[in-house]
């Protein structure tokens, strides 16, 4: 068992700055919880200060109601996996994965039946002779989690632990960490500024930029209804497109304005807008690549939402395309079926799936509507 | 064996282990209690004890040269191996988990553990070839990320380059402390600092501090970067890291390229600078390091 609990979490260093302000956060039992966000936005220090590796400057962490501030950090009953995994040498897979259980002194009995577990766990059995070079990344990396693993701890933290392998290797390691929290049933912290990584492998995403918590959600709700603008772009690759436009009410009837281009508002989405005195004012309209559509049939289906453009650069990705074009002032980017047409140059029409915009507030970039 | 021979074995042996060579002089006539004098010399100096004292006392400049050479010879560095040295600092006295942890990590004889003081341990490691900033990086990065998963240990450490002459290790030294002192002023949440990436940092450091006050009653007279608020302050650092362009600056920071001119115009407003200027862009970068710094030692 293993419920974490921050609660108003800071970290300020010598220099004033402030990498953590006010982080709360309550950890079920048994949760894949991940921290997401760009460098320097303050999910490692967090991670770090559950460890105890960084001093908490003030707030409260407990660990099953526990206070931990001031508990030495290999007195918390947590595991952690770095980027940085190196093996020693010298050892055998086995003696790797037992070290640590040495440094604690525990019996050597204990130690066997536990390196053997996670052996079995890691489908590393048949390794356990062997050296560290006689292995491959992803063996090694599931050495270094096998580290974590004999330990047994209530919690395990885990700081980027794919960013050193390849494309290929992390996939397929993503989906050995989703197995493994599957198998063991243990509370997993991860921190990732990939935003891939996060939408597959959580089961709640914390989202922080510049030591601020922006969004604590699932992956679908992030996506579908991001709370802010910096949440739309960071999460969806390729990222949310963003539109300056002019809000015009008419009535009921309430109009976007992208550069010479009205746009019809759908109902849902109008209330918001009226309610929130934005008749006259600019937002920004943000409206993700999937929802622009080249095709006829939308196009015919929803003449009040199309635009014109000239296609800058065609990218064909096998399954999909990207077409990148330029409107009102801003670079776009529409993912068609690979059976478009169109091509580099071509100048055709887009229509814009409004009911799957989203508009932000221009000036503190707040979801106004999803 | 007799008493000339078990006296020489002795002797040799002190000086292995020592460095020092020792003689027997005229007046010393009792042979028992000589090997016993010697034996007990051999005692009192563990060969752990000794080559950690020459290598403390190497680094901190304080041998003279020809103990220098015959102490590296002695301790197997030789001249013409690539050396590098990386100065590991502990938020805590280190322990004996902390020694096993670093020596496991090495190939035997390859590394010489130098403990500094109850904080800080010195590493010096032989290596095949020159390796890049990079590889250190890398090799750096692995121990602080071993120390944290092996036992939990929270440890920042600062690396110079690679050295081919084991006589400059002093000045790597000097370098790695240096920059372990820097980084707590400009790079507190980091982990791994290298010399050779301090620019500015290690200009400002050595500052008088009224010259960096007199730089910002000049530049900032009616500012003070304690009032930047976190948004502010991460968007002008992006924008001095991406080189001034607006572009890569907003695809950094995941904003609309207007969000990002709208916060550049505020700070003008609030400080005379235009950073979109390098002239302007460079005193706002100087004067930010100088105000974390001066807030650092305060």
């Amino acid at each position: 068992m293993a419920n974490i609990s921050l609660k108003n979490i800071c970290k300020v260093y010598p220099n004033g700055f402030e990498a953590v302000k006010d982080f709360n956060l309550d950890i079920e039992d048994k949760e894949f919880i991940i921290f997401v966000g760009p460098s320097g936005c303050g999910k490692s220090t967090t991670l770090r200060m559950i460890a105890g590796l960084e001093d908490i400057s003030s707030g409260e962490l407990t660990i099953d109601g526990k206070v931990m501030n001031a508990v030495e950090p290999k007195d918390r009953d947590i595991a952690m996996v770095f980027q940085n995994y190196a093996l020693y040498p010298h050892m055998t897979v086995y003696d790797n994965m037992a070290f640590g259980l040495k440094l604690r002194k525990v019996p050597k009995d204990q130690i066997d039946k536990q390196v053997r577990e996670a052996a079995k766990i890691l489908d590393l059995e048949n390794l356990l002779e062997r050296k560290p070079k006689a292995l491959s990344g992803g063996q090694r990396q599931r050495v270094a989690m096998g580290r974590a693993i004999v330990r047994n701890p209530k919690v395990f933290l885990m700081d980027e632990p794919l960013s050193n392998l390849d494309a290929k290797l992390r996939v397929q390691m993503r989906i050995e960490i989703s197995k493994l929290h599957d198998r063991l049933g243990a509370t997993i912290i991860y921190v990732t500024h990939d935003q891939t990584e996060a939408m597959t492998l959580g089961t709640r995403i914390v989202v922080m930029k510049d030591g601020v918590v922006q969004q604590i959600d699932s992956p679908q709700n992030l996506y579908a209804k991001p709370c802010n603008q910096f949440v739309a772009g960071f999460i969806g690759s390729p990222q949310m497109n963003f539109i300056d436009a002019t809000i015009k009410v008419n009535g009921s009837n309430v109009t976007a304005t992208i550069g010479d281009k009205e746009i019809a508002i759908p109902a849902s989405k109008t209330k918001a807008l009226i309610d929130g005195g934005y008749d006259g004012k600019t937002v920004v309209l943000g409206i993700r690549p999937e929802d622009i559509h080249d095709s006829q049939m939308f196009i015919d289906a929803s003449p009040n939402t199309v635009i014109e453009s000239t296609i800058r650069v065609y990218e064909l990705l096998g399954a999909e395309v990207f077409l990148y074009f330029d409107y009102a002032g801003a670079q776009i980017t529409a993912r068609v079926d690979p059976r478009t047409t169109a091509k580099t140059g071509d100048t055709i029409s887009f229509a814009l799936d409004m009911e799957k915009a989203h508009f932000f507030n221009k000036e503190t970039g707040v979801t106004i509507t999803n | 064996m007799n008493y000339e021979q078990k006296r020489d074995a002795l002797l040799k042996k002190l000086y292995n282990e020592t460095g020092i060579t020792f003689e027997i002089t005229e007046n010393t006539n009792d042979e028992v209690q000589t090997i016993e004098k010697l034996e007990q010399l051999l005692h009192h100096y563990p060969s752990d004890d000794n080559r950690n004292f020459f290598f403390q006392q190497f680094l901190l400049g304080q041998l003279p040269k020809e103990e220098i050479v015959r102490g590296l010879h002695r301790f197997h560095v030789e001249k013409g191996t690539p050396v590098v040295l990386f100065l590991i600092a502990f938020r805590q006295p280190y322990t004996k988990d902390t020694i096993s942890i670093l020596s496991s990590m090495s190939s035997p004889g390859a590394d010489a553990l130098i403990k500094m003081d109850e904080t800080h341990i010195a590493v010096i490691r032989q290596l095949k070839a020159v390796a890049s900033e990079e590889e250190i990086y890398e090799m750096v990065a692995s121990t602080t990320d071993m120390l944290g998963a092996e036992a939990m240990i929270s440890a920042r450490v600062a690396f110079d380059h690679t050295v081919e002459d084991p006589e400059l290790l002093p000045q790597s030294y000097q370098h790695a402390y240096l920059a372990l002192e820097i980084g707590s002023l400009f790079f507190a949440s980091e982990t791994v600092l290298s010399y050779h990436r301090l620019g500015l940092e290690k200009l400002i450091f050595q500052l008088p501090e009224a010259a960096c006050r007199e730089f910002l009653s000049d530049h900032f007279a009616n500012f003070d970067f304690k009032e930047l608020d976190n948004e502010s302050r991460s968007t002008i650092q992006a924008f001095l890291d991406n080189g001034l362009s607006i572009a890569e600056t907003s695809r950094a920071l995941y904003v609309h390229r207007n969000t990002l001119i709208y916060r550049i115009d505020k700070f003008e407003k609030q400080t005379g600078l235009d950073i979109r200027k390098f002239d302007d862009a460079m005193i706002c970068k100087i004067g930010l390091m100088i105000a974390d710094s001066m807030a650092a030692f305060q």
